[in-house]
């Protein structure tokens, strides 16, 4: 992946965030090392003489060393103090100097400094580039493992689900069905007993309209017949009658008499 | 002595009965009660004629030739115990009688009395296991508007012998109306 880093200096070199905050790093350092180096080089320039420099104690112990003198040597006060003020003089000159020095090194380095990124800002580029690379590789393998390992827990899960839901709908589809089986047997319970009882009603009516129609046959029969008998018995006794003597009515009925009561069994119950 | 009492019961049974079956209806059964009533009020010698003239007038009826002929005192005018008894138990036998009524057109002839006994003595012999003191009155109650035919009543029972009845049952019977009309 290419990319430029941005410039905030146009014209001579861009320091690009990484720069700037190399070059604080480096240079913070560096300004502390200057430092150092301009101590060093003024003990360096004084030689043995530590009245001056060196570090705070020295100091301290310069003062203790003139107040000690002053009181001591009360006539040379005037004279050591000159020198004081000389000596004065000659470290804030030195101290100008110094830091003259030091600022012309300060400069250097922050030249090489600047040569320095500037040589590896390429470098850089290309390591922070590979990194790049190596990131977006890592972060593109770990997408695909992620990538992976979600399509196989998306795929768990839809297989998960799938059954999940199989197994319910499968739940459902016999639930379903015991109920529609109950329901149908109820149903079919219900019909069964419904059209058992429609048909007993059916066949109660019908036996009753049937006996109903044979009540009112037999009676219409009867009565044509009773009407048919009496016309034919009454011509037969019109015709008896005219027929019969006395003889023949007895000899009539005790042959009637008779056989009345060997038919009708009233030989036994007499 | 004994044979010679067996021998009077055996008279006196044959007279009860041979008066009895001379009866044979309700009508002769009753003149006779009647005239046995008479009879049974008086004591000694008596006129037989007048009494039977009291009690029936001058027609006689036919049974009073076997109940002369059976009781002697009838013949003498004297009734003696053995005369009375036969009346008593011709009287009892008379209420101890099956009744056996019909209802008929015209007034039967004694031959049909007589048969109408007959045939329903063998039946109550047969019902009764072969006894033969079995007694009958015929009722006979004359109706002229009657139908050809008879009924007869027997110890509750109902035999209708008319002939309209008859032809109609005998229609029924045969069916005759589906198979012949």
């Amino acid at each position: 992946m290419n990319f430029e880093l941005p410039f905030y200096l146009s014209g001579i070199e861009v320091l690009t965030i990484v720069n700037f905050v190399l070059a604080v790093c480096l240079f913070l350092p560096l300004i502390l090392l200057g430092y150092w180096f301009i101590f060093e080089f003024r003990n360096l320039d004084l030689g043995n003489d530590d009245f001056y420099y060196n570090n705070d104690d020295h100091h301290h112990k310069f003062y203790s060393e003139v107040s000690k003198s002053a009181n001591a040597n009360g006539d040379i006060k005037e004279g050591a103090y000159n020198e004081a003020l000389e000596i004065l003089d000659r470290a804030r000159a030195d101290s100008l100097k110094i830091l003259g020095k030091a600022q012309a090194k300060a400069q250097n380095l922050l030249d090489n400094t600047y040569v320095i990124s500037k040589e590896n800002r390429e470098k850089l580029q290309e390591n922070i580039k590979n990194i790049y690379d190596k990131q977006n590789q890592t972060l593109s393998n770990l997408s695909e493992e992620l990538l992976e390992s979600y399509r196989l827990s998306i795929e768990e899960g839809k297989r998960e689900n799938i059954r999940t839901l199989y197994e319910v709908t499968e739940a459902m589809k016999q639930e379903a069905i015991r109920g529609v089986d109950e329901l149908k047997d109820v149903v079919k319970k219900e019909t069964i007993e419904a059209q058992d009882a429609l048909e007993d009603k059916v066949n109660r009516e019908y036996a009753k309209v049937d006996a109903e129609i044979k009540e009112y046959k037999r009676k219409k029969i009867e009565g044509l017949n009773r009407k048919i008998f009496e016309l034919l018995s009454n011509i037969y006794t019109e015709v008896l009658k005219q027929d019969l003597d006395q003889t023949k009515h007895e000899k009539l009925i005790l042959e009637l008499l008779e056989q009345e009561l060997k038919t009708s069994g009233l030989k036994n119950s007499l | 002595m004994a044979e010679l009492r067996k021998t009077k019961q055996k008279i006196k049974e044959d007279a009860e009965q041979i008066v009895f079956n001379s009866l044979k209806t309700k009508r002769n059964a009753n003149q006779f009660i009647l005239l046995s009533g008479a009879l049974l009020r008086r004591s000694g010698e008596m006129d037989i004629a007048k009494v039977l003239t009291d009690v029936f007038g001058e027609i006689r009826p036919s049974w009073m030739e076997d109940l002369i002929k059976n009781v002697p005192g009838l013949q003498t005018g004297i009734l003696s115990d053995s005369d009375i008894n036969i009346l008593k138990a011709i009287r009892h036998r008379i209420n101890d009688a099956i009744e056996v009524k019909v209802d008929m057109s015209f007034e039967p002839s004694e031959y049909f009395i007589d048969s109408v006994i007959n045939i329903m003595k063998d039946v109550l012999k047969g019902a009764n296991k072969g006894s033969y003191n079995v007694d009958l009155i015929v009722d006979v109650n004359v109706k002229e508007d009657f139908e050809p035919g008879a009924i007869f009543y027997v110890n509750g029972h109902v035999i209708d012998l008319r002939v309209r009845n008859k032809v109609i049952n005998y229609l029924y019977s045969q069916d005759v109306v589906n198979r012949y009309l």
